[in-house]
């Protein structure tokens, strides 16, 4: 079992450097330093690692190969498709990263199912063009148009890694595990038997196996496929935004339209956010940092406290009626509707927001970060009996931080409110020393712990591996079983080792 | 190392991979950057790069000839740069990485060496034969030299019409273009000295530094108050790149916000009509390194009976057409890859022909365009604009 950072010898690694050039031919592996230094991490605070070999396989024939050399050298596979942000694809441990984005075909878009069957390679922005072009939208999220849709949808941080419209959006999946075999779930998976069998239903009468593959970080086995569902443009949207002078109202606001059906998907923004989105797509560049560091309960000026965000779609005159609806029920909690100035004092956030929900387009909006700052993340899946206490006092226990942190938060509402996604936005600036990023680091960690202690709150990212914490260790039987899994399907650790979500005692 | 503009403080603004420094902002899929879409590998986008300067930073890995090359294959074309959407500085970090790469010894590689060895033996880039500076200015009315006789504009011609007959007839125009308008304008001639584009490109800062302190110098000394200038390379230089090594007494403009003007005044009058279906193609260095979209495009409207078609790409997220910071005399096919995507792009508009304001973009696609199979004409905006009076 692998349970460290993998050094190879000369020969080793001309050896593996062989058999990876028969499965794959010359032109798709390199070990040029200059090459591989490029798949070391990403915009996180992880160390950077440069991995031994970067291979890109074109079909799955040479993933099984490539897999079988890993095996029998001994040597870490971290599978990378467009590798933004999320550091669950470093290569932590060293050894061969495998970039699949060279898999990049669209193979069956499915109307009567509303399903598209895509391989990892396929970017956000050419498959919403694609769908386009037939009226039809994924979800789009905060994504930027060039990053893979299987990438993101797969990591998904608990189901919340995209903000036009939480959903479901994975119906099925292709994996090859680390022994070769290849599995396929749902209604595909008697496609062993019967040839004709599509993608139709992500479940079969058997264990839904799509949930053992989502949020793995690759580590037990590499997606080849994925059949995404697809939502059709219908004939008229809206979006009536409310405003409110509080987080509590805002939620139960939220919670009311959510549950009568009314919306698509619903979000709620601080003031602090939508000043820096408004400012982010004003000028095409992060605030600065001046902006947000304004203490977070206390507004500028008249501008909200919150607005809320409402995304929904479908026949003109389910528009007018739901549209009339919202405007009620945000009276009543003593709310309104906010369209209107929001288009004039913060134009930047509207357009941002209509592009994002209504038009579904990709944005890179959020690629250089809210602000010139450096942002950390702590993201909870929150309880909403307890989240609008986590807000007011996460927002004072970040904000009285020794470090400059500036501070803001949205929110959204998931599985018709059950639970409430809660990211708060601290940022330090960009100029911080790391000690100075240790302590921010504390700050952000004492943050969740106590979200987690006292408000019920659970994690939605996997910490890296050089963290003291082992979240899975918290999870109690299901930590239990999910070890059993991975030492089943890779008992030799060689997917993605450095990760080490599974807590094997790896250093 | 200490590269300038990638100092410890950037660390905290790692590039994310998202790779929108490849594809253009508003078209979602059409790629931008040249190299990335050549050579399919992370490492040769901007933000590939700046995870080498990282790298090299971090001390995870060690300049070498890999690196080098990874390094200038690369246009410089700035498309990273408008594109990035934490804005990294990714030119000034590019030129940072050739510099230390220059300082160890390790570039420019091959035939750009001849390039820089022949800027400083015959002050331009093209050698011996191409010494004489003022060879463009044969079948003219002798021009006002600024060393024989004081003028508030100077006409600045740069190297390229020197060698090329093509750029030559640019230059040729132009005179004929600013007597026409009545401006009181000199040459340097044989004193003009290369403007240091291709040094600072390539990674000799000392010579580029050098070549800049003397131009400055010698135009403040002029008492000229104003410079244009028809190749945008040098005008990017001149506008951008020299008031960082020393003060300038002088305004700096492209010859064709300098004619705009001259049109607008009413001192070129366009008489001539046409029936051309034009596409106009934008410079790196006059439209990304420089801002100067409108003045060429006015121009091209005030051109009676012609019409204009915009490439899909154009203006801010224009692709490059290859001829640039002397990857074509190392990496050809890269080059030339370059150059057939935005013909073939020019072409797929419908117009019969290219118009650029570059005499290096205007080189580049003739020589493509000569071996192509449907050919399209490639005018210069100065020639064309001549041709109209």
């Amino acid at each position: 079992m692998i349970r460290e950072r993998v050094k190879l010898s000369k020969q080793k690694r001309e050896k593996i450097s062989r058999e990876l050039r028969r499965v794959l031919g010359a032109k798709n592996i390199s070990t040029n330093p200059a090459v591989l230094v490029g798949y070391s991490g990403s915009a996180t605070v992880a160390p950077k690692i440069v991995p031994d070999f970067l291979v890109k396989p074109q079909n799955i024939e040479q993933i099984k190969k490539i897999l079988n050399i890993a095996k029998k050298n001994k040597v870490p596979l971290t599978v990378m498709a467009s590798g933004t942000q999320d550091a669950a694809t470093h290569p932590i441990f060293g050894g061969i990263v495998m970039d699949t984005m060279g898999m990049n075909k669209i193979l069956e878009i499915n109307l009567d199912s509303a399903y598209a069957v895509i391989e990892p390679g396929v970017t956000i922005g050419r498959f919403s063009k694609e769908l386009d072009k037939i009226d039809y939208h994924c979800t789009v999220g905060s994504f930027p148009p060039s990053i893979s849709v299987i990438g993101n949808y797969t990591q998904t941080a608990c189901n919340t890694h995209r903000s036009s419209g939480i959903r479901d959006d994975i119906l099925g999946l292709e994996v090859v595990l680390p022994d070769g075999t290849l599995v396929q779930t749902g209604s595909k998976a008697f496609s062993a038997t019967y040839p004709q069998t599509g993608w139709h239903s992500a479940s079969n009468s058997f264990p839904d196996l799509r949930g053992l593959f989502i949020d793995a970080c690759g580590t037990l086995g590499v997606i080849t496929k994925a059949a995404i569902r697809i939502y059709p443009k219908n004939e008229a949207q809206a979006m009536p935004i409310a405003s409110f002078e509080d987080y509590a109202t805002s939620l139960e606001y939220m919670k009311k339209i959510v549950r009568a059906n009314l919306v698509q998907h619903c979000s709620i923004w601080h003031w602090g956010l939508y000043t820096m989105i408004d400012h982010l797509q004003t000028f095409g560049q992060g605030a600065p940092f001046e902006i947000v560091l304004t203490d977070p309960w206390e507004k500028p000026d008249e501008r909200p406290y919150t607005i809320v965000v409402p995304v929904m779609s479908g026949y003109r005159e389910d528009m007018e009626g739901h549209i009339k609806a919202c405007e009620k029920v945000a009276k009543e909690l003593g709310g309104r509707i906010y369209n209107e100035e929001l288009k004039e004092k913060f134009p930047g956030a509207y357009q941002f927001y209509e592009e994002h929900f209504i038009h579904h387009y990709p944005t890179r909006a959020f690629m250089g970060g809210y602000a010139e700052a450096m942002p950390l993340f702590p993201i909870v899946l929150a309880d909403p009996t307890k989240v609008a206490s986590l807000e007011k006092w996460g927002l004072r226990f970040l904000r009285k931080s020794p470090l400059k942190l500036g501070l803001s938060y949205y929110s959204h509402s998931l599985d018709q409110n059950r639970t409430i996604f809660l990211r708060m936005t601290p940022y330090i600036e960009a100029t911080s020393t790391d000690n100075e990023i240790k302590r921010a680091l504390a700050v952000h960690q004492k943050y969740l712990e106590e979200a987690y202690r006292k408000y019920g709150a659970v994690p939605i990212r996997n910490i890296y591996a050089t963290s003291e914490e082992r979240n899975i260790d918290k999870t109690g039987g299901f930590g239990i079983l999910l070890k059993k899994i991975k030492n089943t399907i890779d008992p030799e650790n060689i997917l993605n080792p450095g990760i080490d979500i599974y807590h094997q005692g790896v250093r | 190392m200490a590269l300038k503009c990638t100092n410890e403080e950037t660390h905290l603004y790692m590039c994310p991979r998202c790779k929108c420094c490849t594809i253009s902002k508003d078209l979602r899929v059409i790629p931008i950057c040249p190299s990335y879409q050549y050579y399919d590998y992370f490492s040769h986008s901007g933000g590939g790069k700046l995870y080498i300067a990282q790298g090299l930073l971090r001390k995870l890995i060690d300049f070498s000839p890999e690196i080098a090359r990874i390094v200038y294959q690369c246009h410089l074309c700035g498309a990273c740069k408008e594109l990035c959407p934490p804005g990294f500085e990714t030119i000034e970090i590019f030129r940072d990485l050739r510099r230390e790469l220059v300082d160890r010894g390790l570039a420019p590689l091959g035939k750009q060496k001849s390039l820089i060895s022949n800027i400083k033996k015959y002050n331009n880039p093209y050698g011996n034969a191409y010494i004489n500076k003022e060879k463009w200015t044969e079948g003219l009315n002798p021009l006002k030299k600024i060393a024989d006789d004081k003028s508030s504009v100077i006409y600045y011609s740069g190297c390229a019409p020197a060698y090329d007959k093509k750029s030559a007839q640019i230059s040729k125009n132009i005179a004929f273009l600013l007597q026409k308008a009545k401006v009181d304008f000199a040459i340097l001639g044989n004193d003009e000295n290369c403007c240091g584009s291709i040094p600072l490109e390539l990674g000799d800062i000392s010579l580029f530094k050098k070549l800049a302190r003397k131009n400055i110098k010698m135009i403040n000394n002029s008492g000229a108050e104003l410079v244009i200038t028809s190749c945008p390379h040098c005008y990017e230089i001149f506008n951008k790149e020299y008031p960082e090594i020393d003060s300038l007494n002088f305004e700096v403009m492209h010859t064709t916000e300098f004619l705009e003007r001259q049109i607008d005044k009413g001192k070129l009058k366009i008489t001539k009509k046409t029936n051309l279906v034009a596409t106009y193609h934008d410079p790196c260095h006059l439209g990304r390194y420089s801002n100067v979209y409108k003045s060429p495009r006015n121009i091209l409207k005030s051109i009676k009976g012609l019409k204009l078609l915009e490439m899909e790409r154009n203006k801010e997220q224009a692709y490059c057409c290859g001829s640039g910071t002397g990857v074509k005399s190392v990496f050809p096919d890269f080059s030339q890859f370059t150059g057939k995507e935005r013909l073939n792009e020019a072409k797929k508009t419908g117009a019969h022909v290219i118009i650029t304001a570059c005499p290096y973009c205007q080189n580049q696609f003739s020589e493509l365009n000569h071996s192509s199979n449907k050919k399209i004409k490639i005018i210069d905006i100065h020639d064309l604009l001549a041709e109209s009076i």
